[in-house]
Parts: structure tokens; sequence; C-alpha cells
């Protein structure tokens, strides 16, 4: 059947997805290119044949069409990571997350990884500094105006943000972080919370689980951020991202359940004889 | 999230307002005040409009037959029944697999009509179910769960009459029954003699379409699409399950089967919209039931390559007949592919069956108490005891065509259902 997918306002195929999503990675990453004199284009430029490449390999593998999807991870994960890291260790850790993030999986919306966050928690694991990014204001900016456009477009969650701010606005005038308030809106916050938290492969897909998941994602970060260095710094929104991750399809589970429990008892009301169709 | 209000024994009126979905622009709706009358060239009966039924001919290729003359039986309840539409010429019969009916053609002609005989007071549910057996009117009921005919001796718990169509370009039901209400009305009553348990009426805001009665809710519906489906409706009003079963049947059929009870006759056309960006004129059309498409789109169609489907323009089927439960044809244009880098980038990167990614436009276009994102998943992935408990048995094709259409993965989730209740409905009975 050939029905016009055309009658929408903008009808969402995966095509467009991507550009979607890859042209608000691409704004904070000019800018953090810009601001580290660009340095980070080797980065770029590896994070962008290894996600193309393990992308080949598994739809060879698997006899699927191919699916770019992917290439938004390798622009947020050449924005994430840090100089320091050599590029061998880079390139280790992007293949591991991308294999076992989400390529394992078979593909982006099949697993419940974000591969980003897979690869910069191999890199924490495995002794790299994270915190040593230092991204400007700049960045957090484009990041932010990066998250509008996608909630405008729909996909990002509003639940799971404003979950996530409200969470982290109490918790943070409850117990206030060391390095002020300021950290709040830092790069590491803002860029973690649009590309890693709110990531719709990554996380709870209903409402209720929307909220919860934000609100669990930024409990975690206060939390890391407080056991750390004080400030919201990267691999505490990665550790709580990959946390939160790790939770959300047992958050689905639990609102499944309630639903189910509801349902049950609404239909209970009604007589019970059974009737063949 | 609904504005509900209850509909409970001693209130017989209710308000359903329904805040989730969506209507989108197919083209101009058609004039609701003309109704045309379209002769049509041939007339089909399709057999895949009852899937779980095997129809078998009794009439042969070439018989002359009456309007509402029986023309296939049901090969294990025999008193089902199809019945002619028109007074006409078989013009062909083809079988499918086990050689039950695939489709049956009639060319109109004649004005020959078959008489019944009716029970003349209400009230005896024996002789109406027999009439309607027997004339053919049967199968314009459909069970929910699991959206078939029902069975000739089953009593539902309920009965929806949809007087509600929101489909995108569809007729709108007071329109279509303005000159039709008192056949409206002798149907309504009929119907009510069918169950023991409440019959709802969901119809457009405004005066009641027919007079109040004892178990008969009246209900009004309103809200954008999908709100005037009958899925939406059960599903607020009188949740199904595994044990609690409905009938729902549509406005134009229960007004059929009151002219039937008021005439002997069987009522064969009905009135159908035709509209969609594709047509020139989109126009309310009086067309015998199983009319061809190409019959009811002749000189209507805005461009020679235009495609008229069966059905509304979001799940509309590409069939030469009208369907059976259809009351509309839609032809829309097909888009241009776009040029440019956009055009480009889009067809390098398009993928056929990619997985979906959960939306919150989803829940807001979908106005069930059921989760789409994990339903959608696990009605992809076929796994039929998740999407039991996440409540499917409570939805049939039509409640996911806007889903389907909002999905990026390009699934369709119409006919995942289908399967998915159809090995349901297998376990069930098992």
């Amino acid at each position: 059947m050939t029905l016009m997918k055309t009658q929408l306002a903008f009808p969402w195929t995966s095509a467009r997805i991507t550009l979607a999503f890859g042209v608000a990675a691409a704004a904070p990453l000019v800018a953090g290119l810009i601001a580290g004199g660009g340095s980070q284009l080797v980065s770029l430029a590896l994070a962008l044949v290894l996600a193309t490449l393990w992308q080949t390999v598994f739809s060879r593998l698997r006899k699927r069409p191919m699916d770019w999807s992917v290439i938004v991870y390798a622009l947020v994960f050449a924005l994430l990571v840090p100089a320091s890291v050599s590029l061998g260790q880079q390139a280790i850790a992007l293949s591991f997350g991308l294999v076992f993030g989400v390529m394992v999986f078979g593909g982006r919306g099949r697993g419940f990884l974000n591969p980003v966050v897979v690869a910069l928690s191999f890199l924490a694991i495995s002794g790299a500094d994270l915190d040593v990014m230092q991204a400007g204001q700049s960045v957090a900016i484009l990041a932010a105006l990066a998250g509008v456009e996608l909630l405008w477009l729909g996909l990002l969650s509003w639940r799971l943000i404003a979950g996530y701010a409200v969470t982290l606005a109490l918790m943070a005038a409850i117990w206030p972080l060391s390095s002020g308030l300021g950290t709040l809106i830092g790069a590491s916050s803002v860029v973690g919370l649009v590309f890693l938290i709110s990531d719709p492969a990554a996380s709870a897909g209903t409402n209720a689980g929307r909220w919860a998941h934000g609100v669990l994602a930024a409990a975690l970060v206060l939390l890391f951020a407080q056991n750390g260095t004080g400030d919201i710094s990267l691999s505490a929104v990665v550790s709580a991202a990959f946390l939160a991750s790790v939770f959300a399809p047992m958050v689905d589970q639990a609102v499944i359940w309630l639903n189910a429990r509801r349902r049950a008892r609404r239909a209970g009301q009604g007589s019970g004889a059974r009737h063949d169709g | 999230m609904f504005a509900r209000n209850p509909i409970s024994g001693s209130h017989p009126q209710g308000n359903l307002r329904v805040r989730q979905g969506r209507d989108l622009w197919f083209g101009e709706a058609p004039d609701a005040t003309k109704i045309a009358p379209c002769p049509v060239g041939s007339v089909g009966l399709m057999g895949a409009d009852y899937s779980d039924l095997c129809f078998d001919p009794i009439i042969a290729e070439g018989d002359a037959v009456a309007l509402g003359q029986t023309l296939c039986t049901d090969r294990h309840q025999p008193s089902i029944t199809l019945v002619a539409p028109c007074a006409g010429r078989v013009e062909s019969i083809t079988r499918g697999a086990r050689r039950r009916l695939k489709t049956l053609v009639i060319t109109p002609e004649g004005d020959d009509t078959a008489t019944f005989d009716v029970p003349s007071e209400p009230g005896n549910s024996a002789a109406l179910r027999d009439v309607l057996l027997k004339s053919g009117a049967w199968v314009s009921f459909r069970t929910r769960p699991f959206g078939r005919v029902p069975h000739a001796e089953a009593t539902p718990d309920a009965i929806f009459i949809t007087a509600t169509d929101t489909r995108h370009l569809a007729a709108d039901p007071r329109a279509v029954l303005s000159d039709l209400s008192e056949q409206f009305q002798r149907g309504v009553t009929a119907i009510h003699d069918l169950t023991q348990g409440p019959v709802f009426l969901c119809q457009p805001e405004g005066p009641a379409l027919v007079p109040a009665m004892d178990r008969l809710r009246i209900v009004q519906v309103s809200g954008p699409h999908p709100a005037g489906l009958a899925g939406t409706q059960t599903h607020h009003l009188f949740p199904v399950s595994e044990i609690r079963t409905v009938w729902e049947i549509n406005a134009q059929d229960v007004a059929a089967i009151g002219h039937l009870l008021m005439t002997g006759t069987v009522m064969g056309t009905r009135v159908v919209s035709v509209a969609g960006t594709g047509v020139t004129q989109p126009q309310l059309l009086r067309a015998p039931l199983g009319a061809a498409i190409s019959d009811l789109t002749r000189g209507r169609l805005a461009a020679p390559g235009v495609r008229a489907l069966t059905g509304s323009p979001l799940d509309g089927r590409d069939l030469p007949y009208l369907a059976r439960r259809d009351v509309q044809v839609s032809a829309v244009l097909p888009t241009p592919s776009r040029a440019g880098v956009f055009g480009w980038f889009e067809r390098v990167t398009a993928t056929k069956d990619g997985a979906t990614l959960p939306m919150e436009a989803f829940e807001r276009s979908f106005p069930f108490d059921l989760l789409p994102a994990p339903l959608m998943r696990a009605l992809a992935s076929g796994d039929v005891e998740s999407a039991q408990r996440l409540g499917c048995l409570e939805l049939l094709e039509e409640d996911m065509a806007l889903l389907t259409e909002i999905c990026p993965s390009g699934c369709d989730y119409g006919v995942l259902l289908r399967q998915t209740l159809d090995v349901l409905a297998e376990d069930l009975s098992a």
C-alpha cells in the first residue's frame, strides 16, 4: 500500500529524525570546535569513520539496509570526549559503545543504552579523566538551543526534562553543591541532559516513566556530583545517564503493571458471561 | 486526562469528550447537504471482508438475482448469509483458498426485490434474529474483541451504535441520517432486543437522534479523530475483555435494519463520501453496497494516476469494490519527491524497517488508557502475550491507523494487530 504519508505537517521518518538530531548535535559541536581551536577535528573524523564502519559491518552481517542514525552518536561523542584521551583509546571506547550499546541489539531504538554513554563509561572505567573537558559557555548555550529545537519538534520528552529540572533544582536547594549554582547550567549538565539522558532510544517509553526517568537521573547526577568534585561533571552525568538507562525498562514495566491492574479493575465492573464472537 | 461523565444506569444521557487525537487535512470535506444518486456498472461482494467466515455461493454465474436474494451462505453456520445489494445478473464468481468466495460480481439490471416476513410486533427477539440472518443484515454487526461477524446464536454484553464518524473526509452521520430518521429509530428499537445489556448510541453533540428508551444510553461524543471510532467509545464507556464482548454497528446499517423491518425489503444502498485532494469535487453519493470504486470515482478524479481507496485516507485499502463496512472512498494526490540536498539526504538515509522511537506524540494521538510505545513494540516483535497484557483486545485495525501514520518506523500496526488478534482468538477459543 503506497498511502502517501504527506498530509501531516512534518511526518517523521527515520531520515528526518536523524537529520533533526544531527543538526541539533552539530550546533554545540561547532561551538566546541571554535572554542577548542579545532583540536577535536581529528576526534570527529575518527568518530564518523568508526560509526560508518560499524554500521556497514552490521548491515552486511545482518543483511539489513544501512541505518544512519548512529552518525548522531558520533557527533555527540566528538563533542564530549576529552582531548587528553589518546586517539587509540577513543577508538576502542567508541567501538565498544557502538557495538555493545546499540549494534548488538539491532540498531537505534531496539536497545536500551546510549552508545556514547557506554563509550564514555568505558573510558571512565579504564581510568581516563573525563572531567578535563573544558567546554565553554557557548557550547552550553547552543546545546540548550538544540534541546529547545528537539523539544519543539517533539523528539524529546518535556516530561523527562521537567522532571529532571525540577528535581535538580529542588535537590540543589536542599543540598547545595560546593561549586555553586552555576554548575547546574554548565556545559556538562546541559549537553548531558539533551543528548545523553533525554535520548528517546535510551529512556523510558511511557509518560509516567518519563517523569520517573527525569527524576531518577537528576537525583543520580546530584548524588554523583556531591560524592565527586562538588560540581556537575561529565563523569557524574555519564554515570547517572547510564544507571537511569539501565533502570528505564524496569520503570516502564512498573508503569505497564499499574496500567494493566487499573484496566483489569475497570473491566471487572461489568457482567462476566463469555460469548464466542 | 479525559473529561468523562460516567455513564451509569440512572443517567441515560452522557458526554464523552476526547482530547487526544489528531485531525489531519486530506482535502475538502464533501458538502453535507447534497446526496447525489450514483448508478454503478458493477457491484462486488468480497469474501475478504469476512475473513473469519467461509462463504459458499448458492447461485451460479449468469443467474438473475433480486435485491435481497441470498447469494452465499457460510459453510459452518449456514444461517449467516450474504444477499444481493441490488437486482441484476451474476457476472462472475471467483473462489479463493479452500474454495471459499473471493469475489462475486453482479451487473445491476431490473428492479426485482425479495421480500421478507418481518415480525409485526417488537420484542420477539428470535424472529428478529431470524430475519436479520436471512436478509444478510447480520454481517453488519462486528464483535469486539477480534472484529468478527458474531456467531448466529451469540448474545453480546452490550451493543454500540456508532452515529459518529471522525475519519478524515467522512460524511457527517447527522446529515446522512436526516432523511432516514424514522428508519434509524426503528432500527435502534429492534437492535435493543438483541441484548440484555446496555445499548450505547454514540452521536455528535446536539439533540438526541432517538427518544429515550430503557437500557439505551445516548452519549454525545466530541473531540478529534479517533473520537468517532467505536474502539475509542467502547474503551471509555464499556471496555471489552476476554470475558466481555460488545457488538458494534454503524448508523447507516441500523437505518437499513429499520428499513427492512418497516418494508420487508432490503435497503441495498449507502451514502458514500467520495473525497480527497485527488478528487475534483468531493461529494456524497448514494450507491449500492460493494459498488465498484472505478464507477464511484468516474469523472471525478483530478489526475489520471490517482488511486482511489476504499475507506479513509489513513487506513484505506486499494480494492476494486467498496468494502462492506466502508462508507467512504478517498483519493489523495501523491506528493512529488523532494528535490535538492534535502531530497537526496532523505533518499540516502531512508530506512524501510527501522525501529520505532518512542515519542510523546504517540500518547497525544492515542485516546486510550493504554501505553502506545510498549504496545507498538509488542506488536512489532510478535509478542502476543505482552500485547494482550497491554490491552490489544480492546483494539481493531482502524484504531492503530493514526499511530501507523505517526510512527517513523514504517510498520503497519493495523496489520500487526490483526495477526496478533488472530492468534489470540485461536488461543482463547481453545
